[in-house]
């Protein structure tokens, strides 16, 4: 794995490159398609709270930025799943026929699921300017708060990598769960005070790096300094894992895939 | 001091299943073992000692397969479709894993099989070089250095800039062989890549392959025994995964591998105006009757008698006989040698005896199948075409690629 990091760097780069500059040939939009799913999203949030549809309570935060930066945290950490998730089926006649060092479609997977996610943020600084948000020491935390994310997305992923590949009812379930995960964890809404949402918000890990993360761009919420810094390490360390065992698993899936 | 071998295969296995759900389960059960650290179940099988059983629907793909390879070494892999081929060179080229035996390769290993799997169907011609350089492992720099030629071997610079899903599949063989042919590998594994692309083409892949076969030990799976014995010292022949035959002796392997198929049936075509009662051959050692099987000594004396019914008054016939190789190349076609065409004979209502006979049967050795042919005298109609009227073994001691062996008058005088 280390003798030939060259030659993997080089080749993650080549297919990075070739991913996204595939991604979006084919449209006329092109690279505008990073930034309209997570604009849709959020202005039909903005639209049901304002039309009173559903009444979220922000305190002093206005609620479209509370929203779209939710939004964004919550769209890194979901395409961080689905695209480490899907990683090898799109490879796999690559695979099956060239012998290539597999870490690379990793690390390609990893670094244009970033791309999806960082990109959008691009709105986050005009929409801070607008609601007049002082900027604050915050919001030179807030890209750990988005790595942290990203790498529990990775690491969950890659624990699921293998057996995604082979069973297609894992990438399905997966999608299913993230879609109802959204609902589940406070990305529209703020920690919840108190009965089952309380709990259910509790357990789940997403929720004191999003909220975390969400504090420290927007100045006003929750710090959740212990909890974040222990899932923060316990993905870190299930990530390389997690690779690990990826790399021993290969053969064994190409094998499934092509025999 | 010899040199090492750069290829080593000992007692390597793979079972595949031919059940999918058995298998994804199956793969799920392999993948729990191989990350499971306390398991060691591997260490046996590995050195050939013991086999892993066969769970259900499980069959040996590849099993008990051994060679060993030095640089300039060329083994010839054939053997009917499916017969574990493409399986082994897939734990060759270490994409899967061999479940018992192991396989040991020294150098930089290239494998030359689907060269157009990794083109992205969206890019241009330009970007895919620089992809697929990046997947056989060869930098940036090094593609940039060498693109031009690259361009010139595909012959493709017109459609340099175009999408790759409007070229033909010709233009992608092409352009995966020319990034591939930068390559300088030391075990080269070669799948049948030169079938497709015309034979300009061919000629040019084929100069390139012998300058990689020079320096590089090479694993060749071909069904076309030809270049089998152009280029291979040594041949593998496999039959339901297990080495039918293995060694030195190419021509020995070639008949092996022509054994594995049945001769076929034989089958009588045309209009039936004609028809075949009877008919012998007789060789310097053999003898057979219609169907038969006969064989011969190369360059032996070869004599066919023949007995037709001819059902009413033709305006005459000619006669030919034609020997087919075991590819179904005619190789041969015995004609008469005062009409310089098929032997002219009057075709009178009733029966009619007919003989041929040569002098010096000049085959090389091999199988061969012979058709009787009686055609009208202006090739506007086949009375009778009986395929596979006997089977011939020509027996001698130096096959090669060729079909015919002609003996000739050669002279030589030395100039000073």
């Amino acid at each position: 794995m280390i003798a030939n990091a060259g030659t993997t760097r080089e080749l993650a780069t080549r297919m990075f490159i070739r991913d996204v500059r595939t991604m979006y040939r084919q449209s006329l939009l092109g690279y505008a398609w990073i930034f309209l799913p997570p604009i849709a999203n959020t202005m039909i949030w903005i639209y049901l709270n304002q039309q009173k549809v559903i009444s979220v309570d922000t305190g002093n935060v206005p609620y479209p930025l509370f929203v779209l930066t939710g939004n964004l945290l919550w769209l890194a950490f979901n395409s961080m799943v689905l695209g480490v998730l899907t990683a090898l089926i799109e490879a796999r006649t690559l695979i099956a026929k060239i012998n290539i060092p597999h870490e690379a479609l990793l690390i390609s997977a990893f670094g244009k699921a970033s791309l999806n996610a960082v990109a959008p943020f691009l709105l986050l600084f005009p929409t801070l300017l607008y609601y007049k948000v002082p900027l604050q020491s915050g919001l030179l935390l807030f890209p750990i708060g988005l790595l942290a994310l990203l790498v529990l997305g990775a690491a969950f992923a890659v624990f699921l990598l293998p057996i995604a590949t082979l069973y297609t009812d894992v990438s399905r379930a997966i999608q299913l769960l993230l879609r109802l995960a959204f609902f589940l964890t406070p990305v529209i809404y703020p920690l919840p005070k108190g009965g089952l949402a309380k709990f259910v918000s509790d357990i789940n890990p997403v929720t004191p790096l999003l909220a975390t993360a969400r504090s420290w761009v927007i100045g006003d919420g929750p710090i959740l300094t212990g909890p974040f810094i222990a899932i923060f390490l316990v993905s870190i360390v299930a990530l390389i894992l997690g690779v690990f065992i990826f790399k021993i698993t290969v053969p064994y899936l190409v094998e499934r895939l092509s025999a | 001091m010899p040199e090492e071998p750069l290829i080593v295969a000992e007692n390597v296995g793979k079972k595949f299943c031919r059940s999918l759900k058995k298998s994804l389960f199956y793969g799920v059960k392999d993948i729990g073992h191989a990350v499971n650290p306390f398991s060691n179940d591997g260490s046996k099988w590995e050195t050939g000692e013991a086999k892993p059983p066969l769970r259900d629907q499980e069959f040996w793909a590849v099993s008990d397969i051994n060679f060993s390879l030095k640089r300039g070494d060329c083994l010839g892999l054939v053997g009917h479709n499916g017969a574990g081929k493409s399986t082994l060179l897939k734990i060759l080229n270490q994409l899967i894993k061999p479940d018992t035996g192991r396989i040991t390769m020294r150098g930089r290993v290239c494998a030359l099989i689907e060269l157009s799997a990794g083109f992205s169907p969206i890019l241009t011609g330009r970007e895919n070089i620089y992809n697929q350089g990046a997947l056989l492992g060869i930098s940036k720099r090094e593609i940039t250095k060498c693109f031009d030629e690259i361009v010139d071997f595909a012959e493709i610079a017109p459609a340099i800039d175009t999408p790759v899903q409007n070229y033909s599949s010709g233009m992608k063989v092409r352009l995966g062989f020319a990034v591939a042919a930068q390559l300088k590998p030391d075990v080269l594994l070669l799948d049948e890549v030169l079938a497709v692309g015309d034979v300009g083409f061919r000629h040019k892949c084929l100069s390139a392959m012998s300058n990689m076969l020079k320096n590089s030990a090479v694993v060749f799976v071909s069904h076309s025994m030809p270049q089998i014995l152009r280029v291979c010292n040594h041949m593998l022949v496999m039959k339901k995964g297990e080495a039918q035959f293995n060694g030195a002796d190419v021509g020995k392997g070639v008949e092996t591998y022509f054994n594995l198929f049945g001769s076929g049936e034989s089958s009588v075509a045309g209009s039936g105006e004609i028809e075949v009662i009877e008919a012998k051959v007789t060789t310097a050692t053999d003898t057979c009757q219609l169907e038969g099987n006969f064989s011969i000594p190369q360059h032996g004396k070869f004599e066919v008698e023949t007995r037709i019914r001819i059902k009413h008054d033709l305006p005459g016939a000619r006669a030919q006989v034609l020997f087919w190789n075991q590819d179904l190349i005619p190789v041969l076609d015995v004609v008469d040698r005062k009409e310089n065409a098929g032997y002219y004979f009057d075709a009178k209502q009733g029966e009619t005896t007919l003989k041929l006979t040569v002098d010096s049967l000049s085959l090389n050795p091999g199988r061969y199948q012979l058709s009787l042919i009686f055609v009208h005298p202006n090739l506007e109609r086949t009375y009778c075409q009986y395929d596979r009227a006997f089977c011939g073994s020509v027996a001698g001691e130096s096959p090669s690629g060729a079909g015919v062996q002609l003996l000739a008058d050669w002279q030589s005088q030395s100039v000073r």
